[in-house]
Protein backbone atom coordinates (compact mmCIF):
# COMPACT_ATOMS: atom_id res chain seq x y z
CA UNK A 1 0.00 0.00 0.00
CA UNK A 2 2.80 2.35 0.97
CA UNK A 3 4.37 1.84 -2.48
CA UNK A 4 1.22 3.11 -4.19
CA UNK A 5 1.42 6.47 -2.43
CA UNK A 6 2.98 9.50 -4.06
CA UNK A 7 6.40 10.13 -2.54
CA UNK A 8 5.26 13.36 -0.86
CA UNK A 9 2.48 11.65 1.08
CA UNK A 10 3.46 10.40 4.57
CA UNK A 11 0.48 8.00 4.56
CA UNK A 12 -2.89 7.49 2.89
CA UNK A 13 -4.88 9.51 5.46
CA UNK A 14 -4.52 12.96 3.82
CA UNK A 15 -5.65 11.50 0.48
CA UNK A 16 -8.89 10.14 1.96
CA UNK A 17 -10.08 12.72 4.45
CA UNK A 18 -11.46 15.19 1.92
CA UNK A 19 -14.08 12.75 0.66
CA UNK A 20 -16.28 12.57 3.79
CA UNK A 21 -15.97 16.33 4.29
CA UNK A 22 -16.98 17.27 0.76
CA UNK A 23 -19.60 14.54 0.36
CA UNK A 24 -21.34 15.40 3.63
CA UNK A 25 -21.55 19.09 2.75
CA UNK A 26 -22.95 18.29 -0.68
CA UNK A 27 -25.50 15.94 0.90
CA UNK A 28 -26.63 18.74 3.23
CA UNK A 29 -27.09 21.00 0.21
CA UNK A 30 -29.23 18.37 -1.46
CA UNK A 31 -31.29 18.12 1.73
CA UNK A 32 -31.75 21.88 1.64
CA UNK A 33 -32.84 21.76 -1.97
CA UNK A 34 -35.27 18.92 -1.34
CA UNK A 35 -36.80 20.96 1.46
CA UNK A 36 -37.42 23.88 -0.88
CA UNK A 37 -38.60 21.67 -3.67
CA UNK A 38 -39.96 18.31 -2.59
CA UNK A 39 -38.56 15.83 -5.02
CA UNK A 40 -37.88 12.11 -4.71
CA UNK A 41 -34.76 12.32 -6.84
CA UNK A 42 -33.23 14.98 -4.57
CA UNK A 43 -33.98 12.92 -1.46
CA UNK A 44 -32.61 9.76 -3.05
CA UNK A 45 -29.46 11.62 -4.07
CA UNK A 46 -29.00 13.08 -0.59
CA UNK A 47 -29.36 9.64 1.05
CA UNK A 48 -26.90 8.13 -1.42
CA UNK A 49 -24.33 10.85 -0.77
CA UNK A 50 -24.76 10.56 3.01
CA UNK A 51 -24.04 6.84 2.59
CA UNK A 52 -20.92 7.54 0.56
CA UNK A 53 -19.80 10.13 3.12
CA UNK A 54 -20.23 7.58 5.92
CA UNK A 55 -18.14 5.08 3.98
CA UNK A 56 -15.53 7.78 3.44
CA UNK A 57 -15.56 8.47 7.18
CA UNK A 58 -14.90 4.79 7.90
CA UNK A 59 -11.92 4.86 5.53
CA UNK A 60 -10.68 8.15 7.01
CA UNK A 61 -10.99 6.78 10.53
CA UNK A 62 -8.99 3.62 9.92
CA UNK A 63 -6.36 5.40 7.83
CA UNK A 64 -6.02 7.97 10.64
CA UNK A 65 -5.64 5.23 13.22
CA UNK A 66 -2.76 3.86 11.19
CA UNK A 67 -1.27 7.26 10.39
CA UNK A 68 -0.93 8.53 13.95
CA UNK A 69 1.67 5.88 14.74
CA UNK A 70 3.64 6.57 11.57
CA UNK A 71 4.21 10.26 12.15
CA UNK A 72 6.09 12.19 14.80
CA UNK A 73 3.97 14.44 16.97
CA UNK A 74 5.87 17.06 19.01
CA UNK A 75 4.82 17.21 22.66
CA UNK A 76 3.05 20.53 22.09
CA UNK A 77 0.79 18.89 19.50
CA UNK A 78 -0.16 15.80 21.50
CA UNK A 79 -3.36 17.27 22.96
CA UNK A 80 -4.47 18.39 19.51
CA UNK A 81 -3.72 14.89 18.18
CA UNK A 82 -5.78 13.37 20.98
CA UNK A 83 -8.68 15.74 20.38
CA UNK A 84 -8.52 15.08 16.64
CA UNK A 85 -8.71 11.37 17.33
CA UNK A 86 -11.63 11.78 19.76
CA UNK A 87 -13.59 13.97 17.34
CA UNK A 88 -12.81 11.45 14.57
CA UNK A 89 -14.51 8.80 16.68
CA UNK A 90 -17.58 10.94 17.39
CA UNK A 91 -17.90 11.96 13.74
CA UNK A 92 -17.60 8.39 12.52
CA UNK A 93 -20.31 7.13 14.87
CA UNK A 94 -22.59 10.03 13.97
CA UNK A 95 -22.08 9.66 10.20
CA UNK A 96 -22.70 5.91 10.18
CA UNK A 97 -25.73 6.09 12.48
CA UNK A 98 -27.21 9.01 10.55
CA UNK A 99 -26.67 7.34 7.15
CA UNK A 100 -28.40 4.17 8.36
CA UNK A 101 -31.33 6.18 9.76
CA UNK A 102 -31.65 8.11 6.51
CA UNK A 103 -31.64 4.90 4.50
CA UNK A 104 -34.40 3.42 6.65
CA UNK A 105 -36.35 6.70 6.57
CA UNK A 106 -36.15 6.80 2.78
CA UNK A 107 -37.17 3.16 2.48
CA UNK A 108 -40.16 3.74 4.79
CA UNK A 109 -40.94 7.10 3.13
CA UNK A 110 -40.72 8.92 6.49
CA UNK A 111 -38.68 11.70 4.93
CA UNK A 112 -41.68 12.76 2.82
CA UNK A 113 -42.96 14.65 5.83
CA UNK A 114 -41.81 18.25 6.08
CA UNK A 115 -41.08 18.10 9.83
CA UNK A 116 -38.96 14.99 9.42
CA UNK A 117 -37.10 16.57 6.51
CA UNK A 118 -36.35 19.68 8.59
CA UNK A 119 -35.10 17.52 11.47
CA UNK A 120 -32.86 15.58 9.09
CA UNK A 121 -31.48 18.82 7.65
CA UNK A 122 -30.67 20.10 11.15
CA UNK A 123 -28.96 16.83 12.02
CA UNK A 124 -27.05 17.04 8.74
CA UNK A 125 -25.81 20.49 9.73
CA UNK A 126 -24.74 19.08 13.11
CA UNK A 127 -22.77 16.41 11.23
CA UNK A 128 -21.18 19.14 9.09
CA UNK A 129 -20.13 20.93 12.28
CA UNK A 130 -18.62 17.74 13.66
CA UNK A 131 -16.59 17.00 10.56
CA UNK A 132 -15.50 20.66 10.46
CA UNK A 133 -14.22 20.40 14.05
CA UNK A 134 -12.36 17.18 13.25
CA UNK A 135 -10.89 18.71 10.11
CA UNK A 136 -9.87 21.88 11.95
CA UNK A 137 -7.91 19.85 14.51
CA UNK A 138 -6.34 17.77 11.75
CA UNK A 139 -5.35 20.91 9.88
CA UNK A 140 -3.83 22.33 13.05
CA UNK A 141 -1.75 19.20 13.48
CA UNK A 142 -0.25 19.65 10.03
CA UNK A 143 -0.01 23.41 9.64
CA UNK A 144 0.69 24.43 13.22
CA UNK A 145 2.71 21.50 14.51
CA UNK A 146 4.10 20.20 11.22
CA UNK A 147 2.90 16.64 11.74
CA UNK A 148 3.38 14.54 8.62
CA UNK A 149 5.49 17.16 6.89
CA UNK A 150 8.63 15.83 5.31
CA UNK A 151 11.77 17.90 5.76
CA UNK B 1 -41.12 28.51 -10.16
CA UNK B 2 -38.48 31.11 -11.12
CA UNK B 3 -38.53 32.63 -7.65
CA UNK B 4 -37.90 29.20 -6.09
CA UNK B 5 -34.87 28.75 -8.35
CA UNK B 6 -33.59 32.20 -7.37
CA UNK B 7 -34.11 31.34 -3.71
CA UNK B 8 -32.13 28.12 -4.03
CA UNK B 9 -29.35 29.90 -5.94
CA UNK B 10 -29.20 32.64 -3.30
CA UNK B 11 -29.02 30.15 -0.43
CA UNK B 12 -26.27 28.17 -2.17
CA UNK B 13 -24.27 31.33 -2.85
CA UNK B 14 -24.69 32.46 0.77
CA UNK B 15 -23.40 29.09 2.03
CA UNK B 16 -20.39 29.23 -0.29
CA UNK B 17 -19.52 32.76 0.91
CA UNK B 18 -19.95 31.74 4.56
CA UNK B 19 -17.65 28.76 4.17
CA UNK B 20 -15.04 30.89 2.34
CA UNK B 21 -15.31 33.61 5.00
CA UNK B 22 -14.92 31.17 7.89
CA UNK B 23 -11.92 29.60 6.22
CA UNK B 24 -10.16 32.97 5.79
CA UNK B 25 -10.94 34.04 9.34
CA UNK B 26 -9.54 30.81 10.71
CA UNK B 27 -6.45 31.23 8.56
CA UNK B 28 -5.74 34.66 10.01
CA UNK B 29 -6.31 33.39 13.53
CA UNK B 30 -3.92 30.53 12.98
CA UNK B 31 -1.33 32.84 11.48
CA UNK B 32 -1.41 35.09 14.51
CA UNK B 33 -1.26 32.10 16.85
CA UNK B 34 1.73 30.84 14.93
CA UNK B 35 3.43 34.20 15.36
CA UNK B 36 3.18 33.71 19.07
CA UNK B 37 6.10 31.40 18.53
CA UNK B 38 4.69 27.98 19.09
CA UNK B 39 7.35 25.36 18.60
CA UNK B 40 7.91 24.62 14.92
CA UNK B 41 8.07 21.12 13.55
CA UNK B 42 11.81 21.34 12.99
CA UNK B 43 12.34 22.42 16.54
CA UNK B 44 10.11 19.62 17.77
CA UNK B 45 11.92 17.01 15.76
CA UNK B 46 15.36 18.21 16.71
CA UNK B 47 14.52 18.75 20.34
CA UNK B 48 15.58 15.30 21.39
CA UNK B 49 18.90 15.40 19.61
CA UNK B 50 19.65 18.86 20.88
CA UNK B 51 18.92 18.12 24.48
CA UNK B 52 22.48 17.21 25.28
CA UNK B 53 23.76 20.38 23.71
CA UNK B 54 20.93 22.52 24.94
CA UNK B 55 21.93 26.04 25.79
CA UNK B 56 20.11 28.92 27.34
CA UNK B 57 17.94 30.60 24.78
CA UNK B 58 16.59 34.08 25.09
CA UNK B 59 13.45 34.19 27.20
CA UNK B 60 14.40 31.07 29.12
CA UNK B 61 15.01 31.08 32.80
CA UNK B 62 17.48 28.74 34.39
CA UNK B 63 18.72 27.95 37.80
CA UNK B 64 21.76 25.99 38.83
CA UNK B 65 22.75 24.44 42.08
CA UNK B 66 25.22 21.85 43.14
CA UNK B 67 22.81 19.09 42.19
CA UNK B 68 21.27 19.65 38.82
CA UNK B 69 20.48 22.52 36.54
CA UNK B 70 16.92 23.21 35.53
CA UNK B 71 16.01 25.33 32.56
CA UNK B 72 12.48 26.63 32.28
CA UNK B 73 11.02 27.88 29.03
CA UNK B 74 8.09 30.20 28.48
CA UNK B 75 5.48 27.44 28.24
CA UNK B 76 6.55 26.00 31.62
CA UNK B 77 8.48 23.16 30.02
CA UNK B 78 11.59 22.21 31.90
CA UNK B 79 14.86 20.51 31.09
CA UNK B 80 16.84 19.00 33.94
CA UNK B 81 20.52 18.17 33.68
CA UNK B 82 22.89 16.87 36.31
CA UNK B 83 25.13 19.53 37.85
CA UNK B 84 28.81 19.25 38.51
CA UNK B 85 28.93 19.22 42.29
CA UNK B 86 31.08 16.68 44.06
CA UNK B 87 28.52 16.26 46.80
CA UNK B 88 25.57 15.68 44.57
CA UNK B 89 22.25 15.63 46.37
CA UNK B 90 19.60 14.01 44.22
CA UNK B 91 16.92 15.00 46.70
CA UNK B 92 17.31 18.69 45.83
CA UNK B 93 15.43 18.04 42.61
CA UNK B 94 13.66 14.77 43.36
CA UNK B 95 12.08 12.77 46.12
CA UNK B 96 11.71 9.04 46.40
CA UNK B 97 8.40 7.18 46.31
CA UNK B 98 10.11 3.84 46.81
CA UNK B 99 13.68 3.00 47.74
CA UNK B 100 16.30 5.60 48.48
CA UNK B 101 19.73 6.94 47.70
CA UNK B 102 21.36 3.80 49.04
CA UNK B 103 19.67 1.73 46.30
CA UNK B 104 21.01 3.72 43.35
CA UNK B 105 24.17 5.46 44.61
CA UNK B 106 23.83 8.58 42.43
CA UNK B 107 27.04 10.07 41.15
CA UNK B 108 27.78 12.77 38.63
CA UNK B 109 30.45 11.83 36.13
CA UNK B 110 31.91 13.79 33.25
CA UNK B 111 32.64 12.48 29.78
CA UNK B 112 35.64 13.49 27.67
CA UNK B 113 33.83 16.51 26.24
CA UNK B 114 32.95 17.80 29.69
CA UNK B 115 29.25 16.87 29.72
CA UNK B 116 27.83 15.79 33.04
CA UNK B 117 25.97 12.53 33.36
CA UNK B 118 24.13 11.23 36.35
CA UNK B 119 25.23 7.67 36.99
CA UNK B 120 22.91 5.47 38.99
CA UNK B 121 24.12 2.11 40.22
CA UNK B 122 21.03 0.04 40.96
CA UNK B 123 21.36 -2.74 43.53
CA UNK B 124 18.24 -4.66 42.57
CA UNK B 125 15.74 -3.02 44.90
CA UNK B 126 12.89 -1.20 43.15
CA UNK B 127 13.62 2.51 43.37
CA UNK B 128 11.66 5.46 42.03
CA UNK B 129 12.48 9.14 42.27
CA UNK B 130 10.20 11.91 41.04
CA UNK B 131 10.34 15.67 40.61
CA UNK B 132 8.73 17.69 43.38
CA UNK B 133 6.12 19.25 41.07
CA UNK B 134 2.95 17.51 39.91
CA UNK B 135 1.60 17.49 36.35
CA UNK B 136 -1.58 16.57 34.48
CA UNK B 137 -1.25 16.10 30.74
CA UNK B 138 2.47 15.81 30.29
CA UNK B 139 5.26 14.85 27.93
CA UNK B 140 8.50 13.49 29.30
CA UNK B 141 11.73 12.71 27.46
CA UNK B 142 14.82 11.23 29.05
CA UNK B 143 18.19 10.92 27.36
CA UNK B 144 19.53 7.75 28.94
CA UNK B 145 22.06 4.99 28.50
CA UNK B 146 21.05 1.56 29.81
CA UNK B 147 23.82 -0.51 28.27
CA UNK B 148 25.17 -1.45 31.70
CA UNK B 149 21.78 -2.10 33.23
CA UNK B 150 19.96 -5.40 33.51
CA UNK B 151 16.32 -4.90 34.43
CA UNK B 152 13.35 -2.62 33.83
CA UNK B 153 13.54 1.15 33.58
CA UNK B 154 10.29 3.10 33.73
CA UNK B 155 9.42 6.69 33.01
CA UNK B 156 6.56 7.24 35.41
CA UNK B 157 3.94 9.98 35.40
CA UNK B 158 0.67 10.74 37.18
CA UNK B 159 2.35 9.09 40.13
CA UNK B 160 0.63 9.23 43.50
CA UNK B 161 2.80 6.52 44.97
CA UNK B 162 4.51 3.36 43.80
CA UNK B 163 1.19 1.51 43.63
CA UNK B 164 -0.59 4.19 41.62
CA UNK B 165 1.14 5.61 38.59
CA UNK B 166 1.31 5.45 34.82
CA UNK B 167 4.41 4.42 32.94
CA UNK B 168 6.30 3.50 29.85
CA UNK B 169 8.90 0.86 30.60
CA UNK B 170 11.76 -0.70 28.68
CA UNK B 171 13.54 -3.95 29.28
CA UNK B 172 15.96 -5.08 26.58
CA UNK B 173 14.15 -4.45 23.31
CA UNK B 174 10.66 -4.54 24.81
CA UNK B 175 8.54 -1.54 25.66
CA UNK B 176 5.40 -1.59 27.76
CA UNK B 177 2.86 1.18 28.24
CA UNK B 178 0.40 1.07 31.10
CA UNK B 179 -0.55 2.01 34.61
CA UNK B 180 -0.48 0.68 38.12
CA UNK B 181 -3.71 0.99 40.06
CA UNK B 182 -3.58 -0.07 43.70
CA UNK B 183 -0.60 -2.24 42.87
CA UNK B 184 -2.24 -3.98 39.93
CA UNK B 185 -0.64 -3.52 36.54
CA UNK B 186 -2.85 -2.64 33.58
CA UNK B 187 -1.05 -2.79 30.23
CA UNK B 188 -2.31 -0.48 27.45
CA UNK B 189 0.10 -1.62 24.77
CA UNK B 190 3.35 -3.47 24.23
CA UNK B 191 5.91 -3.13 21.49
CA UNK B 192 9.48 -3.85 20.58
CA UNK B 193 12.37 -1.83 19.26
CA UNK B 194 15.96 -2.45 18.23
CA UNK B 195 18.09 -2.15 21.34
CA UNK B 196 21.02 0.14 20.66
CA UNK B 197 24.32 0.29 22.46
CA UNK B 198 24.25 4.03 22.88
CA UNK B 199 22.23 6.91 24.27
CA UNK B 200 18.53 6.61 23.70
CA UNK B 201 15.81 9.21 23.91
CA UNK B 202 12.92 7.51 25.69
CA UNK B 203 9.74 9.56 25.53
CA UNK B 204 6.24 9.23 26.89
CA UNK B 205 3.22 11.44 26.40
CA UNK B 206 -0.06 11.48 28.29
CA UNK B 207 -2.68 13.66 26.64
CA UNK B 208 -6.16 13.13 28.02
CA UNK B 209 -7.01 9.49 27.51
CA UNK B 210 -4.26 8.94 24.94
CA UNK B 211 -0.87 7.57 25.94
CA UNK B 212 2.18 7.00 23.76
CA UNK B 213 5.65 5.63 24.23
CA UNK B 214 8.36 6.69 21.82
CA UNK B 215 11.89 5.59 21.17
CA UNK B 216 13.37 8.76 19.71
CA UNK B 217 10.83 9.91 17.15
CA UNK B 218 9.35 6.47 16.54
CA UNK B 219 6.06 5.55 18.18
CA UNK B 220 6.48 2.10 19.72
CA UNK B 221 3.43 1.90 21.98
CA UNK B 222 0.08 3.67 21.87
CA UNK B 223 -2.78 3.02 24.25
CA UNK B 224 -5.83 4.48 25.91
CA UNK B 225 -7.20 4.67 29.41
CA UNK B 226 -9.15 6.89 31.75
CA UNK B 227 -7.59 10.22 32.59
CA UNK B 228 -5.83 10.13 35.94
CA UNK B 229 -5.44 12.90 38.50
CA UNK B 230 -2.31 15.04 38.45
CA UNK B 231 0.76 13.35 39.83
CA UNK B 232 4.52 13.30 39.93
CA UNK B 233 6.82 12.43 37.05
CA UNK B 234 10.12 10.66 37.38
CA UNK B 235 12.14 7.50 36.85
CA UNK B 236 11.86 4.04 38.35
CA UNK B 237 14.53 1.36 38.25
CA UNK B 238 14.06 -2.31 39.01
CA UNK B 239 17.25 -4.16 38.19
CA UNK B 240 20.99 -4.27 38.64
CA UNK B 241 23.73 -2.22 37.05
CA UNK B 242 24.48 1.27 35.80
CA UNK B 243 22.10 3.73 34.20
CA UNK B 244 23.38 7.03 32.83
CA UNK B 245 21.07 10.03 32.53
CA UNK B 246 22.08 13.01 30.43
CA UNK B 247 18.87 15.03 30.69
CA UNK B 248 15.18 14.88 31.47
CA UNK B 249 12.69 17.12 29.73
CA UNK B 250 9.19 17.73 31.09
CA UNK B 251 6.57 19.47 28.95
CA UNK B 252 3.11 20.23 30.34
CA UNK B 253 0.62 19.51 27.56
CA UNK B 254 -2.04 22.16 27.56
CA UNK B 255 -5.52 21.84 26.17
CA UNK B 256 -6.44 24.36 23.50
Amino acid sequence: MQQLLPDWAPNVHPLIIHFPIALWLVAVLFDLMSLVRSNDWLRKTAVTIYGLAAMGAVAAFFSGKQAIDLVTVPFQGEVTASNHSDWGHYTLYFFVAYAVIRLVAYWRQWDNKKAVAILFLLLGIVGAGMVAKTADLGGKLVYKYGVGIKN
Amino acid sequence: MISIKYSIATVLLAIVFMIAGCSQGKKKENASEHDKSEMSHDEGQNMAEEQAEHEHASGEEGHHHEGGSIEMSGNESMTWKPGSGNNYTLTEDFHFIIGGLENISPQVIQNDSGDNHLQLTANGSPTAFVFHQTYGNVGMAAMINVVGFDGTLKLIHHAKNVENHEFVSINGGKMKLGRMVNGNEEVFDEGSFDPVNEWINLRVSAAGTHFKGYMGNETVTHGHGDKMQDGYVGIMLNGIGNVLIKSIEIVPLEDE
